[in-house]
């Protein structure tokens, strides 16, 4: 029996079909890769530093093209119907900065303005605030902020936002470790809470293996192992993600 | 002794910044370029102020006041033409001099000064061309006075040192067939030379301070987050090209104020004697009553789209740098190129047609001169190419502006050679 293709792309939060990105100059950026995220899962990309992980979520969440390949967000074509696609997702970049001058909670009125109005953006506002506990200094201008501070700032919008679908490149990075258990708790949260699908990526195996239903391990550009934690472990014989993550490596190399 | 580490550093990383250095070649080109452009229209207004011939209009005929311009035609090489009026003259003739009925009688009476008329036609921008001739009626009315002295002192067999009969040259000139005093084109030539100015000098400060919000907000690593919003990105660029524009005059205003505070200290001075005549311009009468009204409504326009069209140019630089030092190293040599673009058009003393119209709908710079000449010339083909190219030209721009916020060139950059930005993942 033939599946119906639009079936198929709706049963996925991300749903992409041999996705390629060739920069100029020749650099690939991901080739063929065949990406599902079920909606409500908390999925992992993890890789080496330039195998993809990054592209694959800038193209995901509408800030690159792909070379060719597609990609679909919830059913909908995020290349031919990118503002479509957004409206149903939140990107949260590496290193995600505020912009200095505004104090953390214009900040916080911006970014949510763009999404919401009325009561729904004071609600929204309201969780941010919640979220990003940073008590007075919500009213200092953000160039005074730590790179903690900051990052906290950005991900309480994302997550107020409650989005469909959240994308995290290193939601951790750079974080203590006080604040990095508290993001990966936000997360746990707002996707057993609210429902929200999260696709990230990390160099750090600890927070994959606590937060990631499944995990997909991308080397040169290439998808090369996908699943749970435990089946990945299993398959190659390793204790923890770390050593699946090498073993496959060296398979692949 | 840490001090040399240091600002050696602080060269280096200016001299091996491509933008830098790109920066510096683009305006050693374009002023090299200008130079020789402005060069050719000093030439040009020399070769033509030196051949010019000059009209006499001869409201006295008497024996003395022929043996005056006899001798003047002599000194100055047979260049003076008798007319029968200024305006017979003027169709023929860029300088007319009227030699009035009372010339011989006011030149033998002494203590008497002698008065003339001049009239001088004008129909360029240049100021250099305008000057030449402006100059020449000077030279014309000093050559008379001269002369004047020579023949008195020749018929009296005096000194010709000893005469000194002042001549008093009234001119009017006659810019583009509208007559103005001296006065009055003084203050129209200020307007024209530097208006082009002006808005050359808003549009860099415009572009300049587009490129670099819009560079210093993916420095601040916000710009990845806004752009992944549900926000159509002409949104975001036209967002950007309106504060550019309101910063923009807010900083022109506060400018003006400086400018208007200078003027009002330097005008606070004691009011002078009764018995010196003083000129008074009326700026308004001059610019309504002169240039008219369209003109003065078409140059606001352009002033407006010239902050359009510079903020999209912005925009589009600081949206292609990594930061703002590279879009600061780009934007400099802009805000040269809008100045050298506007006075090209008025040193070179291009003549305002269709190709010019062309030049200044590209460029916006130049418009407001283009416009204003065209408009009093009526040469409405010029104007309607003009207004049309720089709507036309304006609104390509923003198109583009909202065309590479769609690009991948926006998140990734311009790779540059050693400041090609790997994509990092």
């Amino acid at each position: 029996m033939l599946l119906n293709p639009r079936v198929l792309v709706l049963d996925f939060a991300v749903y992409t079909k041999a996705l390629t990105k060739i920069y100029s100059g020749g650099s690939i950026g991901v080739k063929d890769l065949d990406l599902r995220v079920s909606s409500g899962e908390i999925y992992g990309l993890i890789g080496p530093n330039g195998s993809g992980k990054t592209t694959t979520l800038r193209i995901i969440a509408t800030l690159l093209k792909p070379t060719s390949g597609e990609v679909y967000v919830y059913g909908v074509d995020a290349v031919r119907n990118p503002l479509e696609a957004r409206r149903l997702m939140n990107y949260l970049p590496e290193e995600a900065g505020a912009y200095r001058d505004l104090s953390g909670l214009d900040f916080i009125r911006f970014m949510l303005s763009v999404r919401f109005s009325g009561r729904r953006l004071e609600e929204a506002i309201g969780e941010a605030i919640d979220i990003a506990d940073l008590g007075r200094d919500l009213n200092r201008p953000i160039r005074g902020y730590s790179k903690g501070m900051k990052r906290i700032l950005a991900l309480s919008v994302v997550l107020a936002s409650r989005p469909r679908l959240l994308i995290l490149d290193e939601p951790t990075s750079g974080l203590d470790v006080e604040r990095s258990i508290y993001v990966r708790n936000l997360i746990k949260r707002y996707n057993r809470d609210y429902n929200v699908t999260v696709l990230l990526s990390s160099h750090n195996m600890l927070e994959v293996e606590y937060l990631c239903s499944r995990v997909g391990i991308l080397y040169r550009g290439r998808l090369l192992a996908e699943g749970s934690v435990e089946e990945l472990k299993s398959k190659v014989g390793g204790v923890n993600l770390e050593e699946v993550f090498v073993k496959i490596k060296g398979e692949s190399s | 002794m840490t001090l040399k580490p240091l600002v050696v550093r602080e060269v280096k990383a200016f001299i091996k910044n491509p933008a830098f250095i790109l920066s510096i070649v683009l305006i050693i080109a374009f002023y090299g370029l200008m130079g020789k452009m402005v060069s050719t229209g000093i030439q040009t207004a020399v070769e033509q102020t030196m051949g010019i011939h000059i009209g006499v209009v001869l409201r006295d005929s008497s024996n003395f006041t022929m043996s005056v311009l006899s001798l003047a035609n002599q000194t100055i090489g047979g260049r003076l033409k008798i007319v029968d009026s200024v305006d017979s003259g003027l169709r023929s003739y860029d300088v007319v001099f009227v030699i009035p009925q009372n010339f011989s009688t006011r030149a033998l009476e002494p203590g008497m000064s002698i008065q003339l008329e001049a009239y001088v036609k004008i129909d360029s921008i240049s100021p250099v061309v305008s000057g030449a001739k402006t100059g020449l009626a000077s030279t014309i009315g000093d050559l008379i006075r001269k002369s004047v002295s020579l023949i008195i002192a020749v018929e009296r067999n005096i000194d010709p040192s000893l005469i000194d009969k002042p001549v008093i040259v009234n001119s009017t000139i006659q810019v583009y067939g509208k007559s103005m005093s001296i006065e009055e084109y003084s203050a129209f030539t200020s307007f024209m030379g530097f208006m082009p100015l002006m808005i050359a000098i808003i549009m860099g400060i415009n572009a300049m301070y587009a490129s670099q919000f819009t560079a210093i907000e993916k420095v601040e690593k916000a710009f990845e987050m806004l752009l992944a919003q549900p926000i159509p990105r002409r949104n975001i660029v036209l967002a950007k090209i309106i504060g550019s524009i309101i910063s923009s005059l807010i900083m022109g205003g506060a400018y003006f104020a400086g400018m208007l505070l200078v003027l009002m200290g330097a005008t606070s001075t004691p009011p002078p004697a009764q018995d010196v005549q003083s000129v008074g311009i009326n700026p308004g009468e001059l610019l309504y009553g002169k240039i008219g009204f369209n003109s003065l409504l078409i140059f606001v326009g352009s002033i407006v789209l010239g902050l359009m069209y510079s903020g999209a140019l912005g925009v589009i630089l600081g949206s292609i740098v990594s930061d703002e030092r590279i879009a600061g190293a780009f934007t400099a040599p802009i805000l040269f190129i809008f100045i050298g673009i506007a006075y090209a058009l008025v040193f070179v003393g291009l003549p305002i047609n269709t190709v010019t119209g062309v030049i200044a709908g590209f460029t916006i710079a130049p418009l407001p001169a283009v416009v204003v000449v065209s408009s009093m010339t009526s040469k409405l083909e010029v104007l309607a190419v003009s207004i049309s190219l720089a709507l036309l030209s304006t609104v390509m721009i923003i198109i583009l502006a909202v065309h590479i916020f769609n690009r991948d060139i926006v998140i990734l950059g311009v790779r540059l050679g050693r400041f090609k930005r790997r994509e990092k993942s």
